[in-house]
């Protein structure tokens, strides 16, 4: 079963998203703010992650850090979806170990569902 | 004889000399010798020459010596006569003879002393009133000559003194001298010179005091300025050795005016650059200065106590007449800058962010409904969703547009650098301009030398949203069915990026106003074109701050020609 992390605070997008992975056959489980994604990560098998930056409580670049630190979560590809657009922001993502970034106004969710079947087909 | 007689009385001597004649001829009278007759002529005759003497002519006068002469002369024929008769021995008439000799010898005696008593009164009077006279006349004269010299040395002397007054600085003295001689009005014009050089100067101590003032105000003034400048100021002399510091930049350095003065400056604020290297001495703006060259370095400082703060200094040579007296530098602290900075890019990040997530969401769940993934819609549905979305990419785009004009307008936008394979330029630029292409029916065909140039040297994000808002206008101001340009070439040092449409162009009257913010052309009102209206004002101001312009050609209904001249420093 392949379980997909939406970590996101803006319920338009998670709506979006969760309505587009579910009809190509993947669960989806949704966190909204940091603390509430690794809770998530313990309890289920997550295959991949679709992470915010800015969100409350705990925000994604810490999320990310904690998850490319954990020997078990580290395998779990990473794309960063953010309004963020700063050089700096994309690079910080990067550096912690995205696997990609996408600039969520900048591209269609055509493109995210795209780069999702990508890295699932990867994975097997 | 005669020198003996040099300076006697002539008339004494010829006296003498007939009283000796007259002795002679008695003792010849009574011996009748030879002896005494010759001695008797050679006496005779000494006195003839002493008559004829010049010396005693001047003696007596001429009618005295016309007589004493005549009567010498019987003295001497007299006496012959007598020498005959006394030789012919006839004595009755030797004997009268012997006589009248004796008497006319007195009588020429007579007349000789009584002319020697003439003269001699004379000549002693004359000699007495000619002394009298040489003296009270050298007298009279010395006289003179003291009391000309009193009447001109003792003005002089006034002068003198007056002048010696005047050259000590005493300029009230006035000579007092009232004569009304030259030296009287030499006197007055003196003390006329002396008022005037005294007023002259009472008014010129006015005028230098005046001036003092002025002067001491001014640099007042200065200090004033210098003082109260708000940046530091720092002045030097040739060497580099420091004439000023003011308290600004005392405050900023640390360093006390007192502490640095006469010092190296370079001993006493180091530098480093923003990366943290230090700063070559040749490269400090001073230094510069001292060389000549105004200039300008953003720069890390170094305070006395060692903390570090961000700084600009501007740099100029201080000249005398075209020589380089020394430098001032002028340090502007930008910690409070860099923090305006930094704040204003994260509020900028933050709003941009802030606009941006609202309508993302809005974006996929348009594009969610529009790919039928949670349900079919009709054609109509389809078509409201498509405007709805075409709304929200403009809204989209504006945000994006707005923002980049605040970042380039607060130059904040650095520019970035780096090696651009031209294929990845292109296909960016093409996968974000094709899909309205496509709507519109619009054709874009691609040209590039690819053998000439593979790669370009510059800021991938201007570059690419330069070349997206000329081919995207293209796009959309091309009516179906055309074509668009879109091409690259290298020409010498510089690349250029053609965009070329054959759409509706732009009025000329118009042409001027196209890179201004929000400007739409008249014509394309009615075009449908889309976009936010600040393209070209974005895409212009990139392309200055890149260091290249956007030139174009267009004709109305005939289509245009937008190029990027980009210069490659290679």
């Amino acid at each position: 079963m392949k379980r997909i992390l939406i970590a996101e605070d803006e319920e338009s997008l998670v709506t979006a998203l969760k309505d587009n992975l579910e009809s190509e056959g993947y669960t989806v489980d949704v966190a909204f703010n940091g603390e509430e994604a690794i809770e998530i990560l313990r309890k289920n098998r997550t295959s991949m992650l679709l992470l915010d930056l800015l969100m409350p409580k705990k925000d994604g670049f810490s999320v990310l850090e904690d998850v490319k630190n954990d020997p078990e979560w580290k395998l779990i590809p990473v794309i960063v979806l953010s309004n963020l657009g700063g050089d700096n922001d994309i690079k910080r993502a990067l550096e912690l170990g995205a696997d990609d970034y996408f600039v969520k106004s900048q591209h269609p969710v055509e493109e995210v569902i795209e780069k999702v079947r990508t890295f699932m087909q990867g994975k097997q | 004889m005669e020198r003996l007689i040099s300076e006697a009385n002539y008339s004494l001597i010829v006296a003498k000399q007939i009283n000796g004649l007259r002795t002679l001829t008695n003792e010849y009278l009574l011996y009748r010798s030879e002896r005494a007759r010759d001695q008797w002529w050679a006496t005779y005759d000494g006195i003839g020459r002493l008559l004829l003497l010049s010396e005693y002519k001047d003696e007596v006068s001429k009618s005295t010596l016309n007589k004493i002469s005549e009567t010498y002369q019987f003295v001497g024929s007299n006496f012959l006569k007598f020498i005959h008769a006394d030789t012919y021995r006839e004595p009755q008439l030797s004997g009268l003879l012997a006589l009248e000799t004796q008497e006319l010898i007195s009588k020429t005696l007579s007349l000789v002393n009584h002319a020697n008593v003439q003269t001699d009164y004379f000549y002693r009077i004359g000699r007495y009133v000619i002394t009298m006279f040489l003296a009270s006349l050298l007298i009279y004269l010395i006289l003179n000559i003291i009391l000309m010299l009193r009447a001109v040395l003792h003005p002089i002397k006034k002068i003198i003194t007056g002048v010696d007054m005047i050259t000590k600085g005493k300029l009230d003295y006035r000579i007092q001298l009232k004569t009304k001689n030259e030296f009287g009005r030499l006197a007055d014009a003196f003390n006329h010179m002396s008022m005037s050089l005294q007023e002259s100067y009472a008014g010129l101590e006015k005028k230098i005091a005046e001036r003092t003032q002025e002067l001491r105000q001014s640099q007042a003034k200065d200090e004033a300025i210098i003082s109260s400048f708000t940046d530091g100021l720092l002045a030097v002399n040739k060497n580099g050795s420091v004439m000023i510091a003011n308290k600004a930049f005392e405050k900023l350095i640390g360093w006390e005016e007192h502490e640095l003065q006469d010092k190296y400056f370079f001993e006493y604020i180091p530098l480093v650059s923003e990366l943290g290297e230090n700063v070559f001495e040749r490269d400090y703006p001073l230094i510069k200065a001292l060389k000549g060259a105004t200039n300008t370095l953003t720069v890390v400082c170094k305070r006395k106590d060692g903390t570090l703060f961000p700084a600009m200094i501007s740099a100029a040579p201080v000249l005398m007449k075209k020589e380089i007296i020394g430098a001032i530098a002028v340090f502007r602290d930008l910690t409070k800058e860099r923090e305006i900075e930094r704040l204003r890019t994260s509020f900028l990040s933050l709003a941009s962010h802030q606009l941006r997530t609202p309508l993302s969401g809005t974006k996929w769940l348009i594009e969610t409904l529009q790919r039928k993934t949670i349900g079919s819609i009709n054609e109509k549905q389809a078509k409201y969703l498509d405007q709805i979305y075409s709304m929200n990419e403009r809204m989209i785009r504006l945000v994006f547009d707005l923002l980049n004009v605040l970042k380039i307008e607060a130059g904040v936008s650095m520019l970035k650098m780096e090696n651009i394979p031209i294929h990845k330029l292109f296909s960016d630029v093409m996968a974000m301009v094709l899909p309205e292409a496509k709507r519109r029916n619009v054709e874009i065909r691609v040209e590039t030398q690819s053998k000439e140039f593979i790669s370009i040297e510059s800021d991938f994000l201007m570059l690419r949203t330069i070349l997206e808002t000329l081919l995207s206008n293209a796009v959309n101001y091309s009516s179906e069915g055309q074509e668009v340009l879109f091409s690259a070439e290298k020409q010498g040092t510089s690349i250029l990026f053609s965009v070329r449409d054959h759409g509706i162009g732009i009025p000329i009257s118009e042409q001027s106003n196209i890179f201004q913010k929000f400007y739409r052309a008249s014509n394309a009102a009615s075009f449908k074109p889309g976009g936010t209206g600040l393209g070209l004002y974005i895409a212009g101001m990139l392309a200055e701050k890149m260091g290249g312009k956007i030139s174009f050609e267009s004709k109305e209904n005939e289509g245009s020609l937008f190029t990027l001249h980009l210069s490659v420093k290679k």
